[in-house]
């Protein structure tokens, strides 16, 4: 039974349930709703980015659903880690920095998990040694600190500057 | 903020020469770079007394003094007279009202928001922001590799950067980059404690209160600086939950103080050695429970304590009455390690303390299976027992342990007087058990091995076991074919001339293959095994020594 999806641009999308199933809201929606078949509305998605995700999710749509026994394993989940993301993985993130917080939002919205993992270390990676000036102007920050509270916020924070 | 204070005389300073937008991480407003505790006194008091001469030599010339250059000036001096109350001052006293008067004048002038950005990483909700800060906050060496420290560093410096963004990044990231602040020197100290106060002249209210952790362990605070910087710690993170201390001599009257400010401890740990220099640290009765109120308080509040190292003897004999008597319900994670107690504060403790789950005793010569008999029955909630060198306890402990605590999952017995007798009820009754140390245990049989491997391989990650002689190639296969979840194996130096079967590499592959996620694997010392064999092995394969690692809460991370 195939689940269609309408992006904000009134874009549609027909795709298989096991794929709309990697997002949450989407897998309670259509277990409340049955199978009505009627398109699902997602005012807060564009129709490119959705597009974006359903490619993640039709790549992902056999991966296991990680148990909660696993969760709790310390050894296995020992730490967040920023740079095991797999090569497909990898490769589909490579976008543009205003596509990727898209990304980021539309998985967060959707609760896709791996995928907002994936969004948010990509981020994480992008920033790791970075200057704030080199931040701003990767994700287009405009700085809306005055420059006195600039001024402020270096000389209450220095001491991290150098240890 | 003033953008127009009241002493400036000269048009050149203009508000563009005020601010420098480049970013000079050492300003001149920070402690000096290099201190140990020797010279922190003189150190500071120099480096304060010269931002305060600078900051009264420009209003004589008329010159601008910019707001942070007073708040720094100020924040230094008032530093100084904290540390060193009565022998600074040259530094406090005279100095600070004549700032602290001329800072009270000037304008406070509210400055307009500029227009908001519209990109999306610029007003990602809050919750994203922090799970993206969680990864750049993420670790992924080892917290003792040498790698660590650099890392941690760097993942500071990126937090830094983050919070400078924009104002909707600052409130994110400066929570996340002062709640556990890394602090590889006393001069970042001093800095941490510097920038704490400038933060509560400026807002009135203070970043201090941000810090829930601080391990001054590296550190290793020493008098004459170590009592001052103690009280000037308390006051300044009221909100700390957990503190880790290293310092040889401490008062009574010093912890005391610790847990008045600091009411919402939950982890502690004490090292050092309060004996170094007898009779400097205060009287005994100075540790009677009607002196320490605060720290009786603060000890039942407790769930997790570290003191390590600190031997207990007549002069500490009274701190260990008294924290036996203080802990309570709420303490679930104890380290005694080599503090010489003897089976009547374990037993103290354990009585009062039924919900522990993690223990540590390693080196503990004299403690007794009387005590370890008294722990099985009062906590059978423990998870984690160290009992590494404790060469006074044997099976009847040991076996104790195993029938009555269910839960139990790590378990060291390395160096103990234990044999296949409580080896066998462990491998019968710890059904959760995935962690056991047992170097160099005098074991009769190796079908106790086999038989612990055949009941608990499931679930085993971790097996010490070096120098263990009744080792064959026997178990080697029954560990090949029954833990398939192994993650570290240390036999080093097992097997001997007796064995029947000598441990092969044929076996040695198997079991790599068998353990699919075995990362550790140390071989070294075993007869048989050629040096290539093993020089291949170091390359595929961790070879590096692991030890037992007590559980996070331990030490608060």
């Amino acid at each position: 039974m195939p689940v269609v999806l309408q992006a904000s641009d009134n874009q549609q999308f027909t795709i298989e349930k096991a794929v709309a199933e990697r997002s949450m809201l989407l897998k309670n929606m259509l277990e409340d709703v049955g199978e009505a078949g009627e398109p699902i509305p997602l005012p807060n998605v564009a129709g490119s980015i959705l597009k974006k995700v359903i490619e993640y999710c039709e790549h992902h749509k056999e991966d296991p659903v990680p148990s909660a026994e696993e969760d709790k394993d310390a050894f296995e989940s020992s730490r967040r880690k920023a740079d095991d993301i797999d090569e497909w993985d990898a490769q589909f993130i490579k976008v543009g920095n205003e596509e990727l917080f898209e990304i980021i939002l539309a998985a967060n919205y959707l609760d896709i998990k791996p995928l907002l993992d994936l969004g948010c270390k990509t981020v994480a990676n992008m920033i790791k040694g970075k200057t704030p000036e080199q931040i701003r102007e990767m994700f287009n920050i405009e700085n809306d600190f005055t420059p006195e509270e600039e001024d402020q916020i270096r000389r209450e924070n220095e001491w991290a500057a150098d240890a | 903020m003033c953008d127009s204070p009241p002493i400036v005389m000269d048009s050149v300073s203009t508000d563009s020469n005020y601010y420098t937008p480049s970013y000079s991480p050492r300003s001149p407003a920070l402690p000096p770079d290099k201190i140990d505790s020797c010279d922190l006194e003189r150190t500071t008091v120099r480096w304060a007394l010269q931002l305060s001469s600078d900051v009264l030599q420009q209003i004589r010339d008329g010159r601008r003094v910019s707001d942070g250059e007073w708040s720094a000036a100020l924040c230094a001096a008032d530093l100084c007279n904290d540390l060193w109350p009565s022998e600074a001052p040259a530094a406090g006293r005279p100095v600070t009202p004549a700032i602290e008067k001329a800072h009270l004048n000037t304008d406070q002038k509210a400055h307009p928001l500029r227009r908001k950005s519209n990109s999306r990483a610029a007003v990602l909700p809050p919750e994203l922001i922090r799970t993206i800060f969680s990864y750049v906050d993420s670790s992924r060496s080892p917290h003792h590799s040498p790698t660590a420290a650099q890392e941690r560093a760097g993942k500071q410096s990126t937090l830094l950067s983050c919070l400078l963004v924009n104002r909707h990044w600052y409130s994110v990231a400066s929570a996340r980059l002062w709640r556990n602040p890394y602090l590889p020197s006393l001069a970042v100290l001093l800095r941490l404690v510097f920038c704490t106060r400038l933060s509560s002249l400026n807002k009135r209210t203070s970043l201090g209160n941000k810090v829930y952790r601080l391990d001054l362990f590296r550190l290793r605070l020493r008098e004459p600086a170590a009592t001052s910087m103690l009280h000037v710690i308390a006051r300044s993170f009221p909100e700390l939950r957990v503190l880790r201390l290293d310092i040889r001599q401490f008062t009574a009257r010093t912890i005391n103080y610790l847990f008045e400010c600091c009411r919402h401890l939950h982890t502690f740990a004490l090292r050092g050695d309060p004996n170094a220099h007898t009779g400097r640290y205060g009287k005994e009765e100075d540790w009677a429970p009607s002196n320490v109120v605060h720290f009786v308080a603060g000890l039942g509040k407790l769930k997790a304590l570290d003191l390590h190292n600190m031997k207990r003897d007549e002069r500490t004999a009274t701190i260990y009455h008294t924290v036996m008597n203080s802990v309570g319900s709420n303490l679930r994670h104890l380290n005694l390690g080599r503090t010489w107690v003897l089976d009547d504060v374990v037993i103290g403790i354990a009585r009062r303390c039924s919900q522990l789950e993690t223990i540590v005793l390693e080196e503990n010569l004299e403690i007794t299976d009387v005590a370890i008999k008294a722990l099985a029955e009062s906590c059978p909630q423990l998870r984690f027992v160290k009992l590494r060198n404790c060469i006074g306890i044997g099976d009847e402990g040991v076996t104790a342990l195993a029938l009555s605590c269910p839960n139990l999952e790590a378990l060291g017995i390395s160096y103990s007087r234990c044999t296949d007798r409580s080896l066998k009820v462990v491998a019968r009754s710890c059904k959760n058990l995935h962690t056991l140390f047992m170097n160099d245990l005098w074991l009769e049989s190796e079908d106790t091995l086999i038989e612990l491997v055949e009941r608990r391989g499931a679930r085993l990650k971790t097996l010490g076991m070096c120098g263990c002689e009744v080792v064959s190639d026997r178990f080697i296969q029954a560990v090949a074919k029954n833990c398939p979840v192994l993650q570290e194996l240390d036999i080093a130096g097992c097997g001997g001339d007796d064995v029947p079967q000598p441990i092969t590499q044929a076996s040695l592959e198997e079991l790599m293959s068998g353990c699919t996620r075995l990362r550790s694997l140390l071989v070294n010392g075993i007869d048989g095994l050629s040096d290539e064999f093993v020089l291949q092995l170091s390359r595929q394969i961790w070879t590096e020594q692991f030890w037992l690692e007590p559980p996070e809460e331990l030490s608060g991370t």
